[in-house]
């Protein structure tokens, strides 16, 4: 079928740009609803708080996400949504723009292409359960409002942490954090 | 009495310990116990985890939920971010069959399976729906009379709005209800609805541009006269009261505007001691809005 044929990336290459027809049908099975309805009216750069202010414009990630080009798993930019939805809550398309973009950033993350900020959270977790890890100053804060110097969370019962870390393993996340780690000492 | 596992996340209780306490003792006085929750961990943070791998956010939030479900007891919880995680996946796994075996085929590497037995609530739903407004103002001892609150819904209460209960993302009101029942006023102001600016991972990686949203914000509630922020997300909570601290610093913006939880202010109209509800803890004094309260 000539549609089948125009599948093939090399038919979309444009000077050195690869256009890669997989990169959609990633976003979309990793979340990203309806990201190939996408009609570029800019609802969503419109309505983006941090797109006033930086870079990042959600039009053009969905249309780089749609055209295949994968360029746009490098731009720095790409971590700058702060996840508020309102994009998503507005698109006329019912797109889950926002969705589109963290699928987009857990591909990239696959690429080891993710801040070392990511990182270094998944870290905390790994070590301790908390992202935001309990503190000496803090402990005195809890122990002023009557709780304990500790939560009953994992700070308490850290026998918990191991599942935590196995979770991280079978999903291939430790893996990525270690060479990372590593690649940056 | 209706009992929950109470799950505290990272924030409230390793930042702003008067959140996870405030939430205790004024649920006590509507029935409302919310009991430790055992092993829980950080739900993980959505817009760092999810961000990272949507799968494994998806199984750290449920290996929260499956502790709960060989409880039986439902989740309640108080930050916005929590929300997003648990809400979302219980969600999503009770509804979607193939999103649940792909969880479970993780969870199974520990033992767990997702049953899809309990619910996930935060605790602002339980006020409005369960108690409601009403019965929230015969709990009130000191009206809050006089007091403009710049209320802050924060995002991931309400939104993607397909995936919630609350109804409009735009132009909510119950959390307007909920302090109005205190006594105090709710003002409106520019951008209400906008990002604290602190999710997505975006504080951890470019803080400046976190900051500059909390900015705008912050300059939005002062023009509108605003006596206090009042927020139901720790997060949220953190970025626009220690993000005051940063911006006076990185920008030279002064605000001085205090921000309290819903569930410390709560306590305070319900007579609480301002020390039990951890106030003294927070970046910005407390004490100018105290001193027009009490």
């Amino acid at each position: 079928m000539a549609s089948e044929g125009m599948r093939d990336p090399k038919h979309y290459q444009l000077g050195k740009t690869q256009f890669d027809p997989d990169l959609i049908k990633e976003v979309i099975a990793l979340g990203g609803k309806n990201a190939q309805m996408c009609y570029q009216c800019g609802t969503c750069t419109a309505s983006c708080p941090m797109g006033q202010r930086s870079g990042l414009r959600v039009r053009t990630v969905m249309r780089k996400a749609n055209l295949g080009m994968r360029d746009v798993l490098d731009d720095p930019d790409l971590w700058l949504c702060t996840t508020c939805y309102t994009c998503s809550d507005r698109c006329p398309r019912r797109i889950m723009a926002t969705d589109a973009i963290i699928a987009l950033r857990n591909i990239a993350t696959r690429e080891k292409k993710v801040p070392m900020s990511m990182i270094k959270i998944m870290g905390a977790i790994s070590k301790t359960g908390h992202g935001v890890p309990n503190n000496e100053a803090n402990m005195k804060n809890r122990v002023k409002v009557g709780l304990p110097e500790n939560p009953p969370t994992t700070h308490t019962y850290p026998e918990y942490i191991k599942d935590i870390n196995k979770i991280l393993e079978v999903t291939g996340l430790l893996k990525i954090r270690e060479e990372m780690e590593a690649e940056s000492q | 009495m209706k009992e929950y596992n109470f799950f505290l996340g990272c924030i409230a209780p390793n930042r702003y310990p008067g959140i996870e306490a405030s939430a205790v003792k004024t649920s006590r006085k509507f029935d409302i116990e919310l009991r430790d929750f055992k092993g829980a961990s950080c739900c993980p943070a959505p817009g760092a985890f999810g961000s990272m791998d949507v799968n494994a956010w998806l199984a750290l939030g449920a290996r929260n939920i499956c502790l709960s479900e060989k409880e039986g007891k439902d989740i309640a919880l108080i930050c916005n971010g929590c929300y997003k995680s648990l809400f979302e996946a219980n969600h999503r796994l009770k509804s979607d069959p193939v999103m649940r075996e792909k969880v479970n085929s993780i969870l199974a590497n520990i033992d767990y399976e997702f049953q899809g037995s309990v619910e996930v609530r935060h605790l602002i739903d339980i006020l409005y729906n369960d108690v409601g407004p009403e019965k929230v103002k015969e709990s009130v001892e000191v009206p809050l009379t006089g007091v403009n609150v710049a209320i802050h819904y924060g995002c991931h209460l309400l939104k993607p709005k397909f995936d919630r209960t609350f109804g409009s993302s735009e132009r909510p009101r119950f959390f307007d209800e909920l302090v109005e029942a205190l006594g105090a006023t709710s003002i409106d102001y520019k951008e209400k609805m906008m990002c604290c600016g602190a999710g997505g991972g975006v504080r951890s990686y470019k803080m400046d541009l976190a900051l500059d949203i909390a900015n705008e914000k912050l300059y939005n509630m002062t023009q509108a006269n605003a006596d206090v922020i009042v927020d139901v997300c720790p997060f949220c909570h953190l970025q626009l009261d220690r993000g005051q601290v940063e911006i006076k610093e990185k920008f030279g913006d002064v605000y001085d505007l205090p921000v309290l939880h819903y569930n410390q202010l709560l306590g305070l109209a319900q007579g609480m001691n301002p020390d039990e509800l951890g106030l003294d803890a927070h970046e910005i004094s407390v004490e100018p809005l105290l001193a027009k309260i009490l």
